[in-house]
Parts: structure tokens; sequence; C-alpha cells
């Protein structure tokens, strides 16, 4: 087949081959096909995925591509060689892959490892083990190159000895387990795949293929490696393609079984010791573990609010309180319209919605009303819940620990709305927040942060250069570069690393690479503070310009004239899309800013 | 499925070795196609499992190495389901 573009594909074609590969119940062989046919689409994002082994894993490649097409992603799969993780990792590193996948498998790490052990010297045992370590510490030096690394843990794969050394080897595969674990937890975005949970939750049998094992070293069944495809393309959210950050659940048969309105508080069910009060509970149960990582959690029912309010602070079983949610639309509204207002209050895009709700007629009004909101109904068999409650987990599943207060953060924003409705002036009300800023220069802890923020941040976002890891890293070492990171916060509390401003100093001129704020902050005047520390080092390092670059995308047009605001004046008009400014230092004039602190730590 | 059919074996094969069904004849094997090496054979044993519904035993898992073994395997294992 010769390469075709969108235009001129068949594209009746291209959605048969979509639609086979969304259906669970298609063979492997309607799946390679359709791959086939997608590959030589042209998709409108690409990425490179490396898969590392000491066993043949080539197959996880079909699955890794079916789950890209299904996010609308090309997925370009690296193999890499036999036995040679530490290898590998060089090697895509200098292949500039976005993603690597590492699969140890146990039994393999000698020959039937699972049954030599348990006769292994420990001498030879404890070398082997320093061998694991030497192994991880070798192949997650070269992280830092890649947005993601994803590491499969050791399990059995051969049959458990019901009786005789039961828990030998599962013990010896727990030590080597830890050292994996000790090992991942040195790097920000090394991520480990539960691989032994994959097996005990699927069964060893369907997981596991001795034929191909003793014949090629291919241990994995389809059916394992479709799961561990499946898992990467959620963790990554679709390699960065959807970024679902709300979940907006409907009251009565959603979190609890009844109508509270009917039933009363009483009536509900919600008893974690009765049917169906006890699926109802567990569900409260999965919705605060997503609050707890830091998913947004909204009310919309159309109830009274008192009653629901009851409920929430006074029935003996619920989890799901007040201080868990972020908004309640408890009203006679439309769900639509009540989303939409909610997308406005957190200033989140409709896409990153998840709308749950048990009504035909609320999901169909909000799925053919806000297509973008990706919405789910509770199960009529109320005991599939549980199932369809996991598959909500996995599309928030989150790379990143560290989100796990975004609530606290969102509501802040949520309050301080509130707030500037009741302050009389904007001044009035900016020195009522107490602004504090912090400006960093080079702060090596915040590398992550800062290279997420790049990554993350497209609205005020001067030149749209992302970073990664390693990037920031090399300019923060090197003395021609300063990474500025600016933190904030204010009487509600810590808004986290919300600004970065990467600067290059050549001879009298600083070079402003490119400047990114979050726009969770925007409109208090924090983008107009940097500028004092930018200044104040050129000062010192006898420079007499500034220069700052514009390149337009389809979003940061709300800071295309932020440096002729500055009092920059344009020195270059590359086309349309790229502008360069410049401004003398004697003539900057710092905006003011009397309602910020801030505070300038080196 | 568990009929046989020539042109559905045929694609099968052409699509695992990633050739053109042009490619696939009755004389067609490991020898003389290229692409149909042992990694390659694992995934056409594989995929023939899942659209036949069928479990090789080990040793034509292992043997079928050609089109004609392949279909003589398959129609003595689908004969038998009848």
């Amino acid at each position: 087949m010769k390469k075709q573009n969108t235009i001129d594909c068949d594209l009746e074609l291209v959605s048969r081959a979509h639609t086979v590969l969304e259906d669970p119940e298609s063979s492997k062989f309607q799946i390679i096909k359709s791959v086939q046919i997608l590959e030589h689409i042209a998709y409108p994002k690409n990425v490179k995925v490396g898969v590392s082994s000491n066993i043949v894993t080539d197959s996880l490649g079909v699955f890794l591509k079916k789950y890209g097409f299904i996010s609308g992603v090309n997925v370009d799969v690296v193999v890499g060689n036999y036995d040679d993780i530490a290898g590998d990792m060089g090697a895509f590193a200098a292949q500039n892959l976005d993603y690597v996948v590492v699969m140890p498998f146990f039994d393999n790490l000698l020959p039937s490892f699972e049954t030599q052990c348990l006769l292994m010297p420990a001498d030879n045992l404890t070398a082997k083990k320093e061998e694991f370590r030497n192994l991880c510490r070798l192949a997650f030096q070269k992280v830092k190159f890649f947005k993601q690394v994803f590491v499969t843990n050791c399990h059995q794969s051969g049959v458990y000895s019901q009786v005789l050394g039961q828990g030998d080897v599962a013990n010896i595969i727990d030590e080597f387990n830890h050292i994996l674990h000790e090992e991942i937890a040195k790097h920000g975005n090394v991520t480990l795949i539960d691989a032994a949970a994959i097996v005990s939750e699927n069964g060893r049998k369907n997981c596991i293929d001795s034929r191909f094992y003793y014949l090629n070293k291919a241990p994995y069944t389809d059916s394992f490696l479709d799961v561990i495809a499946l898992t990467i393309t959620n963790v990554t959210k679709g390699y960065e393609s959807y970024f679902k950050k709300v979940l907006v659940v409907d009251c009565d048969n959603t979190i609890w079984g009844g109508i509270v309105g009917e039933d009363l508080i009483g009536g509900i069910q919600l008893n974690p010791f009765d049917y169906p009060g006890n699926i109802f509970w567990k569900i409260q149960h999965d919705i605060m573990y997503l609050h707890s990582k830091g998913v947004l959690v909204c009310l919309a029912s159309k109830n009274n609010l008192a009653d629901v309010d009851e409920v929430l602070a006074d029935h003996p079983h619920v989890l799901l309180k007040e201080s868990a949610l972020i908004s309640k639309k408890v009203n006679w509204i439309d769900k639509a319209d009540n989303i939409r207002v909610l997308a406005e209050e957190l200033n989140l895009g409709l896409d990153s919605f998840i709308f749950l709700d048990d009504s035909d007629f609320e999901c169909e009004s909000v799925k053919q009303q806000l297509p973008m909101v990706e919405t789910f109904q509770v199960p009529k068999d109320i005991s599939k819940y549980p199932d369809l409650m996991a598959k909500i987990k996995q599309r928030f599943d989150v790379v990143e620990g560290n989100d796990s207060n975004q609530t606290a953060k969102y509501r802040l924003r949520a309050q301080a709305i509130e707030l500037e409705n009741s302050s009389s002036t904007r001044t009035d009300y900016l020195k009522s927040l107490n602004l504090k800023v912090r400006i960093y220069s080079d702060s090596i802890s915040d590398i992550v942060r800062i290279s997420e923020l790049s990554q993350k941040t497209n609205q005020f976002n001067l030149t749209g250069r992302r970073y990664s890891i390693s990037e920031i890293e090399a300019r923060m070492l090197d003395d021609d570069f300063i990474v500025y990171s600016i933190d904030v916060s204010d009487r509600f509390g810590s808004s986290g690393l919300t600004g970065i401003l990467v600067a290059r100093v050549s001879k009298q001129v600083i070079f402003i690479e490119n400047f990114c704020m979050s726009c969770r902050i925007l409109g208090r005047g924090i983008e107009n503070i940097v500028w004092s520390a930018v200044v104040g080092d050129a000062h010192k390092d006898g420079v007499t310009s500034i220069i700052g670059e514009y390149i337009a995308s389809s979003k940061n047009s709300q800071v295309e004239s932020l440096y002729a605001g500055l009092g920059f004046n344009q020195i270059e008009d590359f086309n349309e899309n790229k502008q360069q400014y410049e401004i003398f230092l004697e003539d900057f004039l710092q905006p003011t800013n009397e309602w910020i602190t801030y505070e300038r730590i080196r | 499925m568990n009929e046989l059919d020539d042109s559905q074996l045929k694609e099968i094969i052409a699509v695992v070795m990633k050739v053109d069904v042009g490619e696939i004849s009755e004389a067609t094997s490991m020898d003389t196609l290229e692409k149909w090496d042992s990694l390659a054979h694992m995934n056409l044993v594989l995929t023939l499992e899942s659209e036949y519904g069928i479990s090789l035993p080990d040793d034509d898992a292992v043997n079928m190495t050609s089109y004609k073994l392949i279909k003589m395997v398959l129609g003595e294992l689908l004969g038998g389901l009848k």
C-alpha cells in the first residue's frame, strides 16, 4: 500500500477500521488488518514508543497502535534488542523516543529462574539481586530523555505449588520487586505497571502461553499485552490527546440508591451491609479515591438543595461530603447548562469533563448538547456499576502523583471568584488577597514541575517552546541561561509553581526564550512582577537590552500584545505568526503592583 | 467462523506476514517467503487460533510452516468440529 493522506484515502475504510479497533470482540486478524490500514493515514499527533525486555514482546506493538489510533494518535513502536535493557535505553534516548516500556520478566532473568532460584546458594541469589539493581540503575540513568517510562514489575509465571514450599518463590519475587520499587522511586517520570496484578486479575493461564515461552521466549498472551497497552494509553491520557479533570455526578440512583426527595434521608440506600446500598457505598469510595487523586468532583442533580445537603451532612454512611465537592449544582436547571457554568467557574474546557447519571434522558441531553463531555450512564443492572466505575477511574489515570491537592487549589479559585464579586474595586480585591510571589532562578528541585508546566500551558505561552526535564536541567546548568520559576500564594493558600521564564544571556542582550504562566492565576498582575527579577539580573550582568518573542498558536492570542504592553518595540516581523520585540533597560518601567509582596530567592 | 475458505486463509497469512495477498500461493512456505520468520510464525499461529477458535497442539503449531500444511492441519481440526 502506498502512503496516503487523509484527503484521498477511503474514509469509509478508515471508519470501519476504527470500529473494529473499538470493538472488544474483534479478532487478532481483524485488529492487525485495521492497524495496517490506519498506519497509512496521517494523524494529527505522532508519538514514538520504545519497548525493551528480556523476553520477546513484539506483539505489544500492535496493541499500542490499536489504542493509539482509538485516541487519534499514530504510535510508532520501536522494539529493542532481546535481553539488552540497558543498551536499549541508550539507543532509545539517541532516537528521541517519547515513551518507553520496560518489561523485566522474572523467570527469564536466568533460565527458568523461578525454579532455579529455590536451589541457588544464598550468595549467588544475593549477587543476582545486586545485578538486577545495577541493571535498573543503568537503565534508569537514561529516563530523563523520555516523557515517561513504564516498568512492569516481576511476577510468577509458573504454577504455584499449592502446599510444598508455598510462598518461597513469591518471597524472592517480592525482594526483586522491592529493589525495582526503590530504583523507580528515584525518578519522577518512571511509572510502575503492576503486571502481577494484571496476571492475577486475568488468570495466569490467560496471560502466559508456555508454548511460545519455551519456543520463542515470548510468554505473554495477546490478552495480557492488550491490557498493558490499554494501561499505558490510559495513564498517558491517550499520549496527552485528552485531559480529564472533572467528574460531574448526579445524586439519586447514582451516588445513592433511591430518590431523596421521595424516600427521604432515611429511605435512600447507602448502607454497606445491605444490597444495593453496598454498591452505592462502594461507588462513593471510588469517587473519594478520585478526589484524593486530584479529580474535581461536582454534583449536578435535580433536587431540592436542602434535601441533598441533609444527606451530605447527616447520613450515617455518606463518604462523599461537602468538603470533597468543588461545586454543587443542585437545582432544576438543565444539566447541560449547569455543566457549562461549571466549566466557566473552573476555567476548564468541556472536554475535560466526565458526566455520570442514571437517567436516559439526562445522559442523552448532555450527549447531544455537549458532545465533548464524556457521558457515562449507570447500568440498569446495578451489580455492573462497579465495573463501569473502574472504567471511569481509568479515564482519570494520572502520571504524576503530586496533583492530589488540586481540588484545594481550584476550590481556592472558586472562593476567590466569589470574593471578587464582593469587593468594591479590583485593586481593593487584589489587596485583600495578600498575594505573595516568590521568584526562584535555576531551582533544581523544581525541574519536573517546570518541565510539566511548559508542556501543559497553552494560553499564556509566548512562544510555545516546550521543555523536557533534561532540557530544563541543561539550561539550569548552563551559565548563559537563567530559568526563572514563579511561586504564588495568597490568603487562601499556595497555588504552587505557576509560572516560568527561560532567558538566554548573550553579550549585552537577554533573549526571552519562553514565558509561560498557568491560567489559574492570571488577572492579578503576577505576570508583570517577574520582570523585576529579570531586569534586576540584567543590570548585574551588564546587559543593555531585552528581546522577547511572540510565536502565535491557536490558543495564545491573549498574550499577543504582552511585550508591546510592557513598552517593548517591535524589531522583527518574521511573518504574521512570529514577531520579536526589544526594550532598552533604561527605558523599562516596572509596572506597579502594590498588592503583591515580592520575594527574590536564589 | 469455522469453515475453511482458501482466500480467507491466504488473506490472514498475507496480513500477518505484511505482504500483498497475491504473494501467497499453494507453494508458499517459510522457505519461500522471506518475512516468514519464527516471530511471524508465532504471530500467525496465534492469529489462526483466534480467528478459527481453535487451540493448536505443540507439534502442529511448530511444524505447519507452509500454506499446504496449515490448510491440512486446519482442515482436520475444523472438520473434526463438525
